[in-house]
């Protein structure tokens, strides 16, 4: 359904805007049209169903060295020539002692969409799924809830460059959250499921299966779990858990806002700086990739929120700190390119030096393989807790399917192994990646006020030598 | 007015009960990094939510920008989905309100006024810089405008006004110090942001000490209290309770605390800068006791969540799921100097971030101590402490509160998005860890 008439982003208005901010060094403009479905299912109940559509846009430019932003939802000429006044007013008010710039970057211009197969059904089957998903669990939880959402982005962005870009991104997600109880106790399992595309990648999501299989080892973790092991030994984690370290203590400290302290008093700074760059930090098996160009990902984009083509980014290299995410901020603020990390969460958020789809490099081994290579330890498939600081440099992440392994094989059920950790001991500590690559999607928090992205993490499982698990 | 045309286009639409709330924003921020202003930004939003009920089938509309066409189609397309949709089993209508509803909440029409919030984020970073090397913060001011109407004939309008001010300051790079004030008028917000972070930065980065794991006696600083209390705030909604991502599940009168813990969501604290006239049915706010010396006195509701656990709405609505106002912890007696003075062997943590749950049901979960945390040795500060993390359980924290101070502050920021009023808390044996390597 639509509340709003067909031609909802009006490109002649972003146009008019941009020669309104000839007056600023820098002007640019973003028009968003988001159209939602989302429900709520809470132990058989339907909870709520919502449809929302929005449309705004928000003008962001350079003025006397410094940044202004004015957003609105009110969409007229008139609107848009006050948000561009209002934005240079904001900037110059501000008087800096330094100047804040921008790196070069070619302009371009395009029009792209992530394609559907098929489109997104009506209420009614949207219920049908979940209740199916329902019917699944409901014998063998306590508990549970699941959100879906889903969302069609249209999106046409301009700069006084001379960039013009329209884009058009569906993507459906899932979230549920189960609870198991036996004997007095409860163990818990959250999952989120979530593509750019159309509704043919929620049967791919493989939802219902994954819920079994979930109740099922919650059972046996409640039934069969053992105190896991503790002191030295070796640990494999799952591609579940890697991608979430790849994200966590790759992907965030090697944002350059964080590195220049953009971000300081919120989500942190870094403990990585320039001067880094080239310095080992891990095993030379180790490579950390952010790509956002992986097609359907759930962090997918061909352009970034500056109108900046996007690539592949080898964060670590062979164990090596190779590359930083930038946007145009910290790109002239570092004297290089920016490399497309810029995103927004929506029309009235500013764009920030964001993550897409980040993963550890597979390797060369089965999963068999590095756990045959254990004789004592701990293997970690899934998670729940876990946490970092906000320097990015120590971190805990506990298991919840995890299995204690011993002389090359997994022997039982292990209950919430933790594995508290520096980054770089975890980097150094790897000595095996293996080679099945696996993507899970989430939702990155940064920003304030609070702006959550779409993204991937994923890679190879890994193999650590030595570490300390309790 | 375009609430009341939304209500009547679903009474036309055959809808037994419908809700319109538009909702007028305007807000600005100023932030700040490397000791200067690196942005300001401004906003301003009319949306629209309707929400209506045929017997026990919802829906619920969000439009941006609202006009009478908009609406129209908009009811007309939600009547279609409403006709297919399942019962909600639980949904027993829209309240009506009975009580009087209370509004000496202070506003300020000027909260937003930008020269004074960029010399206020000036000043900020001239006072945290004299004792520190490098100063972020953020200041967001915003005021709003609120209509609601529904099908029971209720039409009211609140208006509100809020400003917080969050400014960390660095010492080296491990150590920082973080302050936040808040308040709903720009005359009452208390300016001594950058000097407090300015001072923990100091002392935080004087002769750092390597701790073992292990359990400690932990005094907890407002910021991080009340960043405990802020979960558990959402944690007595009734929709988390029921759908099993609270520890307070099954605990109505039972003990959850210390006898020394009352903790009381306020919808109607002239200073609570999320308080509220009314909630989203429309119902009058008021103040609900969830913990009242120790016991579990009461989840926050809606109409449809307190029919389901056989009692009257809290004010609380969220028409899907209650949500907290303010929350207002009871000080204690003691001040904070006093309080330090009778710990033998503890921890002063003065910030916490990134906190995560292992198992909502249970509670378990862990949280990580930033800006400053000290080791306290015979009743006196002694060095601060750097990589701890509390790794316990809210049960357990709950139960262990010794002792409250006697100061009480506003808090909300960033990684406390529930507003709090909090003193210092005292906690006995917190499970405290660290990273091996």
């Amino acid at each position: 359904m639509r509340f709003m008439p067909d031609k909802m982003i009006d490109e002649d208005l972003a146009e008019y805007g941009m020669k309104m901010a000839e007056s600023a060094d820098y002007a640019e403009i973003r028009l968003e049209n988001v159209r939602g479905t989302y429900v709520t299912l809470s132990n058989s109940e339907i909870e709520g169903t919502s449809i929302s559509e929005s449309l705004g846009f928000s003008v962001r430019v350079m003025a006397d060295g410094a940044m202004g932003f004015y957003s609105t939802n009110v969409v007229s000429r008139e609107e848009i020539k006050k948000a561009v006044e209002r934005a240079i007013k904001m900037a110059s008010l501000q008087r800096r002692k330094g100047r804040i710039g921008l790196s070069d970057e070619k302009a371009w211009e395009d029009r792209w969409e992530v394609k559907e197969k098929e489109k997104t059904p009506g209420m009614e089957d949207i219920i049908d799924y979940l209740r199916s998903l329902d019917d699944t669990a409901k014998d063998g939880t306590l508990s549970r809830v699941f959100f879906y959402g889903g969302e069609r982005t249209e999106k046409y962005y301009a700069n006084t460059d001379g960039a013009h870009i329209h884009s058009v991104v569906p993507r459906h997600s899932l979230y549920y959250l189960i609870t198991v109880g036996e004997g007095g106790k409860t163990e818990q399992m959250n999952r989120e499921f979530g593509n750019a595309g159309g509704w043919e990648f929620v049967s791919k999501w493989k939802a219902g299966e994954k819920l079994s299989e979930d109740i099922k080892f919650l059972k046996k973790l409640l039934t069969e779990g053992k105190k896991p092991p503790e002191g030295t030994l070796d640990v494999v984690i799952g591609p579940y858990i890697t991608g979430l370290i790849a994200h966590e203590s790759c992907g965030h400290p090697f944002e350059a806002d964080r590195i220049m302290g953009r971000e300081a008093a919120q989500a942190g700074k870094s403990f990585i700086n320039e001067s880094m760059l080239g310095n080992a930090i891990g095993s030379e098996c180790i490579s950390v990739v952010d790509d956002p160009t992986i097609p359907n990902s759930y962090g997918y984009y061909k352009y970034d929120d500056e109108g900046v083509k996007a690539g592949k980014r080898y964060l670590i290299k062979n164990g090596v700190i190779n590359e930083f995410l930038h946007n145009r901020e910290t790109a002239f603020h570092f004297g290089r390119n920016s490399n497309a990390a810029a995103r927004a969460s929506a029309y009235d958020r500013e764009p920030i030096v964001r993550m897409a789809n980040t993963y550890i490099q597979p390797g060369d081994f089965s999963l068999e393989e590095l756990i045959e290579g254990v004789e004592r330890g701990v293997y970690m498939a899934t998670f729940m807790e876990w946490n970092i600081d906000d320097r990015r440099y120590n971190q805990k992440y506990v298991g919840e399917e995890a299995y204690y392994i011993e002389k090359g094989e997994l022997r039982h059920v292990v209950r919430h192994p933790a594995l508290e950790i520096t980054t770089p001991s975890f980097y150094s500590s790897v000595d095996a990646v293996g080679k099945e690559l696996e993507f899970y999607p989430a939702t990155c928090g940064k920003g304030e006020p609070m702006q959550g992205v779409p993204v991937f993490t994923g890679g190879g499982a890994v193999r650590l030598r030595n570490v300390r698990v309790r | 007015m375009m609430i009341q045309y939304a209500v009547e286009m679903a009474e036309k639409a055959g809808m037994d009960d419908s809700i319109a709330k538009i909702v007028r924003r305007k807000e600005k921020q100023v932030k700040f990094h490397r000791s200067e202003i690196s942005i300001v930004k401004e906003w301003e939003s009319t949306t629209l939510e309707i929400f209506m009920a045929k017997g026990k089938k919802v829906l619920t509309l969000e439009i941006e920008n609202p006009d009478r066409e908009k609406i129209r189609k908009a009811i007309k397309d939600g009547k279609g989905i409403v006709e297919i949709l399942a019962d909600k089993e639980h949904y027993y209508g829209i309240g009506e309100n009975d009580g009087e509803y209370v509004d000496k909440k202070m506003y300020d029409e000027r909260v937003d006024d930008e020269k004074k919030l960029l010399s206020l984020a000036n000043r900020t970073i001239d006072d945290a810089i004299k004792q520190s090397e490098e100063v972020a913060g953020i200041i967001y001011a915003g005021k709003e405008e609120i209509e609601l109407a529904t099908s029971r004939g209720m039409n009211e309008g609140d208006r509100n006004s809020w400003l917080s001010l969050s400014v960390r300051a660095f010492s080296s790079e491990k150590a920082s110090g973080h302050s936040v004030r808040c308040a709903r008028t720009f005359p009452s917000l208390k300016k001594d942001a950058g000097n407090e972070a300015g001072k923990i930065a100091a002392m935080a980065s004087s002769h750092p000490k390597k701790i073992e794991r292990g359990k400690y006696d932990v005094i907890f600083s407002h910021l991080s209290f009340a960043n405990l209390i802020s979960y558990m705030a959402d944690f007595a909604s009734a929709f988390y309770v029921d759908s099993g991502m609270s520890f307070l599940s099954g605990k109505i009168g039972k003990e959850i605390g210390s006898e020394k813990l009352s903790v009381t969501d306020s919808g109607i604290n002239p200073e609570g800068i999320a308080s509220r006239k009314f909630d989203d049915e429309g119902i009058a706010t008021g103040e609900t006791p969830i913990i009242h010396k120790g016991k579990l006195e009461s989840y926050l509701h809606n109409t449809s969540t307190a029919h389901k656990h056989g009692t009257r709405t809290t004010g609380n609505a969220g028409i899907i799921s209650p949500s907290p106002w303010n929350e207002v912890v009871k000080p204690g007696d003691i001040s904070l100097e006093e309080m330090i003075e009778g710990v033998k062997k503890g921890l002063y943590i003065t910030n916490v971030w990134y906190t995560r749950f292992q198992n909502y049901m249970e509670g378990d979960f862990s949280t990580i101590a930033r800006d400053g945390a000290f080791l306290i040795e015979n009743g006196d500060i002694s060095h601060p402490v750097e990589g701890i993390r509390v790794s316990d359980s809210m049960p357990r924290i709950l139960k262990n509160v010794e002792m409250l101070s006697n100061d009480i502050r506003q808090i909300y920021w960033w990684e406390v998005e529930v507003p709090v009023f909090t003193p210092h808390a005292l906690v006995k044996n917190v499970n405290i860890t660290k990273s091996f390597l």
